[in-house]
């Protein structure tokens, strides 16, 4: 049994996880290719024009997956935490793609809402309905039903303090945040972070976010973010905004995003950026390449200037 | 204590009159223009949604004439909505405007509405709060009946504007009526004025369901008066979201109107399978609901980057192929032009009108 993962949206937080539990029942796995030009321009041709482009991008992930495949894994994620949703468009993301694409083989639609039920629940429906699509495909992999060994574990990602990678932290360094999906996906992030390394700057990105950590953050808020994704940008800015190694923010979202048109101006408002230098980049399909580059190069002027300040400022013995 | 509720369709008309017969020194500021849209878009997110704009545009104006207090309903999503107060007022605060802001965070609780109708007039026992309440919410109902009418009526009307003033005067009558017995009386009233008008029974209008996410399709500046362009043109509008609908699945006032929400999540399946919040399951539900019943096509109206109607607009490109129906899909925001909207109406009607004619044709021969 052949289950295909678009390597879009939700796999660059889950995709690991969702691979093993696939695997360890007997399903072969098959993700889609990073984002190129063609999958991305299928993927926009595919969708109405006012879609935010990493849900473009799925459908071209889709287009590109749907022809070698058994069925495809698109949960419907409505909630990965209770008091939080997650964008509208992943809760409609599989009638979407049903909506938007045709010649379709099986998808696997399994709602996770950890409001309503835990997560071994889910697994096992995903379980159901991969044995019940085996009895009428290819009989290459043999579905096997021990899913429940696995379920103890936690399903979370590893919950470790906040922390972010990087090389070295001599030069200086750009904290970039944002949604998993933009940040990590060097085409449609049109190889921001590439370029900034590319001009001796280095960048980090988080890793892994302390759940208590974002709680004490949604408490300084006049109102806690009720989108999950939402939730670990501002603790992002916020964990960054204090971190000593890092010396400049740039948060990327997508031109058109719902939640982050609020949460950004949020940030603005709220978290004191002026701390730092901190610039907030929106990307598009439209957005050119110089417009980006030119921004960027200004930004890190600014962070050099501002660094040069600081060192000067600190042999006069000048408070910053 | 000055309050000002910002504008979304009628609402402030069925509330207005009654929370100033209880005290409460109700400042609705000016029905939405350009000027709240200029004012609000000036200071709002680039990508906050067209309704987050109006109602920041209406905060302003309303404080520049000296309110002190604003009451906007809270949420917690899955759509934006629930987060406008917030950001309003960082907004509003940031610009140096003093005032008190409230947020009744639970819009679906009665308990909280009615408490909240309690803390800011002088309405005391919590059974007059809960008479009021429903004063309020059964005006709001008959406002949306004469909404109703007036569609029915105006595409079939003899002499040019007389279902303008039917309109006209029966929301004056029922501004007026303050208490359940006036109600009653005007509820007759606004039915016979309404009857008088005279109308061409021969005529067979097209009709076309609207529907969308509720602000833009209530508020007629937000769609730059779709509905009534189209019942100018000899269309029957028949509205598929209403504010009294929304308020009757949660406050039940209306015993023999069905639960909408419930009814459009079966018409919807399997297209759309779950709720994706805001209206989408209501615009993916009534559309094939009008399709199966007749209707002659729907425009689907949007804010611009509205979640829940991106959704829902996907599927219903794929609802209008399957199902050959023709669905029209127009997304508003601060950008307005009249010619625009004008000529893609009009070439919908006249698809609708061809498409009758050859089913008429057909059925002749």
């Amino acid at each position: 049994m052949r289950v295909g993962i678009p390597q879009s949206l939700l796999y660059f937080k889950y995709g690991n996880l969702w691979k093993k539990r696939l695997n360890a029942v007997g399903a072969e796995v098959i993700i889609s290719p990073e984002t190129t030009e063609d999958i991305l321009s299928n993927g926009i041709n595919h969708s109405i024009s006012d879609l935010c482009l990493p849900v473009k991008s799925f459908f071209g992930h889709v287009l590109a997956l749907k022809d070698d495949v058994d069925c495809l894994f698109i949960p419907r994620m409505i909630r990965i935490e209770p008091d939080a949703y997650l964008c509208p468009k992943f809760i409609g993301l599989p009638d979407m793609v049903r909506a938007a694409i045709r010649n379709l083989p099986a998808i696997i639609d399994t709602a996770f809402n950890i409001k309503e039920q835990p997560s071994n629940i889910f697994w096992h429906e995903v379980l159901t309905e991969l044995k019940k699509l085996e009895n009428t495909s290819s009989p290459d992999k043999k579905i096997s039903g021990e899913i429940a060994n696995l379920c103890h574990s936690s399903d979370e990602a590893p919950v470790g303090r906040a922390g972010a990678l990087r090389t070295s932290a001599k030069k200086l360094t750009i904290g970039i945040a944002g949604r998993p999906y933009l940040v990590l996906d060097n085409h449609i992030n049109k190889g921001v972070l590439r370029y900034i390394r590319s001009l001796g700057i280095e960048t980090s990105i988080m890793s892994s976010l302390d759940k208590n950590y974002i709680a004490d953050t949604m408490e300084k808020l006049p109102k806690w973010v009720y989108w999950s994704m939402g939730k670990d940008v501002v603790s992002t800015v916020r964990w960054m905004l204090d971190d000593n190694d890092t010396d400049g923010i740039i948060l990327l979202s997508t031109a058109g995003c719902g939640p982050d048109s609020f949460v950004a101006e949020l940030i603005e408002q709220v978290l004191f950026v002026e701390k730092k230098p901190y610039m907030h980049l929106k990307i598009d399909e439209h957005t050119s390449d110089v417009g980006l580059k030119t921004r960027i190069e200004a930004f890190i002027d600014m962070l050099e200037r501002s660094s040069r300040l600081k060192k000067q400022n600190l042999r006069l013995g000048i408070e910053n | 204590m000055k309050l000002t509720v910002p504008h979304m369709g009628l609402l402030s008309s069925a509330y207005t009159k009654v929370l100033r017969e209880h005290g409460v020194n109700m400042q609705p500021p000016p029905r939405p223009s350009l000027t709240t849209l200029n004012l609000g878009v000036r200071h709002s997110p680039e990508f906050a949604c067209l309704p987050f704009k109006i109602n920041l545009g209406n905060m302003i104006e309303a404080l520049d004439n000296g309110v002190d207090s604003i009451l906007m309903p809270g949420g917690y999503g899955p759509c934006r909505f629930g987060y406008y107060g917030v950001i309003q007022e960082q907004i509003l605060k940031g610009l140096g405007y003093n005032f008190k802001m409230s947020t009744t965070d639970n819009p679906d609780s009665l308990g909280c509405l009615v408490k909240t109708i309690r803390d800011i007039s002088d309405i005391n026992s919590k059974w007059d709060g809960y008479s009021v309440f429903y004063l309020i919410l059964m005006r709001m109902a008959l406002f949306d009946k004469i909404e109703e009418l007036y569609f029915k009526v105006k595409p079939r009307e003899i002499n040019t504007g007389e279902a303008e003033q039917a309109f006209n005067e029966s929301s004056k009558i029922i501004e007026d009526a303050t208490g359940y017995a006036k109600l009653l009386i005007a509820r007759q009233k606004v039915k016979s004025i309404f009857r008088d008008v005279k109308i061409d029974k021969k005529i067979k209008p097209p009709r076309i369901g609207i529907l969308g996410e509720i602000f833009v399709v209530i508020e007629p500046f937000a769609n730059m008066n779709v509905e009534r362009r189209l019942a100018k043109m000899g269309v029957e509008v028949i509205r598929g979201v209403w504010l009294s609908d929304w308020l009757n699945d949660r406050f039940r006032f209306k015993p023999f109107r069905p639960n909408q929400n419930k009814l459009a999540k079966k018409w919807a399946y399997p297209y759309l399978k779950y709720p994706s919040g805001g209206e989408s399951i209501e615009s993916v539900g009534k559309t094939i609901k009008f399709c199966k019943e007749g209707i002659d096509g729907v425009i689907h109206i949007m804010p611009f980057t509205c979640m829940p109607e991106l959704v829902a607009s996907t599927i219903l490109q794929r609802i209008s192929a399957d199902m050959n129906y023709p669905v029209l899909s127009l997304t508003f925001d601060e950008h307005v032009s009249e010619a625009n909207l004008q000529t893609r109406l009009e070439a919908f009607v006249d698809l609708l009108e061809r498409r009758k004619k050859k089913r008429k044709e057909k059925r002749d021969n």
